[in-house]
């Protein structure tokens, strides 16, 4: 793989205040970050949580509201546009131009004085050429659009996006509207596209999977606000609230009350975790389905819980069931058992002390 | 399958009996008739060879040319902001944009005479205002104006229709690479409006040849080639000649559309 530089170095991203109202309605709250040069930051967060409009105020394509700012290196470009910010833009839609081939299509932010670089043909030809072995396209140069594949075009895309060295790649959900084969193979190869060029690139997807694979960090968002930014690490084992912890990852909610003995689950009388102060009157005990130890039927443990199986599925790695407890809630676990779960089956487990997450109340 | 093939013969007879009644028989009846005169098959190159019949050929193909690209110009730049940005009342000027579809053209040469002609309202303001009365609804002006009128709305509904399904991120990803307007104009917008525009173009073109209405009101010292058939068989009666021009006018709407056709790959009905 051809390495590429950046235009002017990796460019550090600052927001400030950054807000944005349509027709009297806000739909981006204020939103102060900063993206460090060279990172790679995952907006996060399910349809109409204002993750796209964000990008689009990073990009130039929206302004934000009055009193928002946005920075580049220091640099003041709230009220540039887009054509002169000099960033790369990948779009769900490919959004590449049917009029021209392949080639045209890579070479085509060479042509456009972007940057003030001004380079020869010779110069723009040999960079496309980079280009286009570095995303494996060669072979499809002189291609027209419609000969090729989703997954083709999107690299055309990121292709045609990252020649003209951009200060900084946006991606809107580049890998949706591909199949899932192809998104897990793209994504990898995005992966390690954004670690060889060393570019500040922020990524938007409603897709969790797909932010825990790429993201330095990630920025969860619902209904126009930052819920939580961290690692993915973070993120996964301290949600910092309900929506977090749902919105990431699969999690049990098993409801109860959390008492100065504990944890004690509906209809059970002994406490199943040991206490927290910070949990205390708060009503569910939050867990991922991982982070759980089956115990034999015949073995007397404390702080046990039993239910009743209802689905069983090998997963490969894995097993998987759904147990109903005598509450009549129902709950998702997992692990690697030597002997295999049955639909009916009575299924008694303990919840690992280092698998309750920081979240105690669906009141939140 | 004999048994399908006869039946599928019988199903075909009235339409091929129309067929021949209404179109191919006037067709051959007209070419026949073009060919009777005295100087025969030579009156096909009359439109050539008589300096008048040339003179109006020449007119109507500029008139018409002239009157499809101004059509082409305005109608892109209104169809596109028509459909880019809504305003209270831009429904109300999309269907007064394209109220003169629904009229003959004699009532738009009418309308020019009423704007331009001796008593008409540029002639009324610019005798108060300058002294001189400033006619020219009678004149390739009036006729330009006239034709461009009923020619805006064909072109203008066409580059909204395709306008609408233009994929805004294609424009986005341009001005991302750095493109000026002008480039995202020139590199996304119009090629991508280009079949339609081409279509629309051909039909306005096409209508303009052959527009007869709008002529017969206006065209009292100019010869458009469909104010000279009609000429050359109701002063003249020689039917052989405005039987040739006929042929000749519609070959050349027809080469227009054909044309229109293969370039767009689309399918262009002719009009008007």
């Amino acid at each position: 793989m051809t390495m590429t530089q950046t235009g002017s170095g990796s460019t550090e991203i600052s927001l400030m205040n950054c807000a944005k109202s349509f027709g009297g309605q806000q739909v981006l709250k204020p939103v102060t970050l900063t993206i460090e040069a060279g990172e790679t930051l995952v907006l996060l967060g399910p349809s109409g949580c204002g993750k796209t409009t964000l990008l689009r105020i990073i990009s130039g394509l929206e302004s934000p509201d009055n009193g928002s700012a946005v920075l580049f290196n220091g640099e003041d470009v709230t009220r540039l546009p887009i054509e002169k910010r000099h960033v790369g833009m990948v779009f769900q839609s490919y959004a590449l131009f049917p009029n021209m081939t392949v080639r045209q299509n890579v070479g085509y932010g060479l042509t456009t004085g972007q940057g003030n670089e001004r380079l020869s043909k010779a110069e723009r030809d040999a960079r496309v050429e980079d280009m286009l072995k570095m995303m494996r396209i060669h072979e499809l140069a002189d291609r027209s659009i419609d000969q090729l594949s989703g997954g083709q075009r999107q690299r055309v895309a990121l292709a045609r996006a990252i020649a003209p060295r951009p200060r900084v790649l946006l991606l809107d959900e580049p890998l949706t509207a591909l199949d899932a084969t192809l998104r897990d193979d793209l994504r990898m190869e995005i992966n390690a596209l954004l670690r060889s060029l060393g570019i500040t690139a922020i990524y938007v997807t409603h897709d969790q999977a797909e932010a825990m694979a790429l993201g330095d960090r990630i920025v969860v968002m619902s209904k126009g606000t930052i819920e939580q930014i961290g690692s993915p690490e973070e993120i996964y084992h301290q949600p910092v609230n309900m929506f977090v912890a749902t919105f990431i990852g699969a999690t049990n909610a098993l409801s109860g009350k959390w008492t100065r003995e504990g944890f004690v689950p509906d209809g059970q009388e002994k406490p199943v975790a040991t206490p927290r102060s910070s949990a205390f009157g708060g009503n569910t005990l939050c867990f991922r389905p991982e982070t759980i130890e089956r115990i034999e039927e015949s073995h007397n443990a404390d702080g046990s819980l039993e239910g009743t199986v209802k689905t069983a599925a090998f997963l490969g790695s894995c097993h998987r069931v759904v147990v109903e407890m005598p509450g009549g809630q129902r709950l998702t676990l997992e692990g690697a058992w030597a002997s295999a779960p049955a639909p009916g089956d009575v299924f008694k487990f303990k919840i690992d002390e280092g698998g309750v997450l920081p979240v105690w109340s669906t009141n939140q | 399958m004999k048994h399908s093939s006869l039946s599928m013969g019988l199903l075909l007879l009235p339409a091929s009996i129309l067929v021949l009644a209404f179109f191919a028989l006037p067709m051959v009846q007209l070419v026949i008739t073009g060919a009777s005169g005295e100087e025969g098959l030579a009156a096909y190159w009359s439109i050539l060879t008589v300096p008048r019949h040339r003179e109006a050929l020449i007119a109507t193909l500029v008139l018409s040319l002239v009157v499809t690209l101004t059509a082409l110009v305005i109608s892109t730049i209104v169809g596109v902001f028509l459909v880019r940005n809504k305003f209270p009342g831009s429904n109300l000027l999309v269907s007064m944009l394209t109220f003169p579809l629904a009229f003959p053209g004699v009532v738009i040469g009418f309308l020019i005479i009423m704007l331009a002609g001796r008593q008409g309202l540029i002639g009324t303001v610019s005798q108060a205002v300058t002294g001189s009365k400033l006619v020219f609804a009678y004149s390739m002006t009036g006729l330009f104006l006239g034709y461009l009128y009923f020619s805006i709305p064909r072109v203008i509904l066409t580059v909204m229709a395709a306008a609408e399904k233009l994929d805004i991120s294609l424009e986005e990803a341009a001005r991302s690479l750095g493109a000026s307007q002008w480039r995202v104009i020139k590199d996304v917008l119009l090629p991508a409006l280009k079949p339609g525009l081409i279509a629309s173009g051909a039909i306005c073109f096409a209508t303009s040849v052959g527009a007869f209405g709008t002529a017969f009101t206006l065209a009292t010292k100019i010869d458009v080639l469909a104010m000279t058939i009609y000429t050359e068989f109701t002063l003249g009666a020689n039917m052989a000649s405005a039987a040739s021009l006929s042929v000749v006018l519609g070959l050349i709407t027809w080469a227009a559309l054909f044309i229109a056709r293969s370039l767009s790959g689309n399918n262009v009905a002719a009009a008007g």
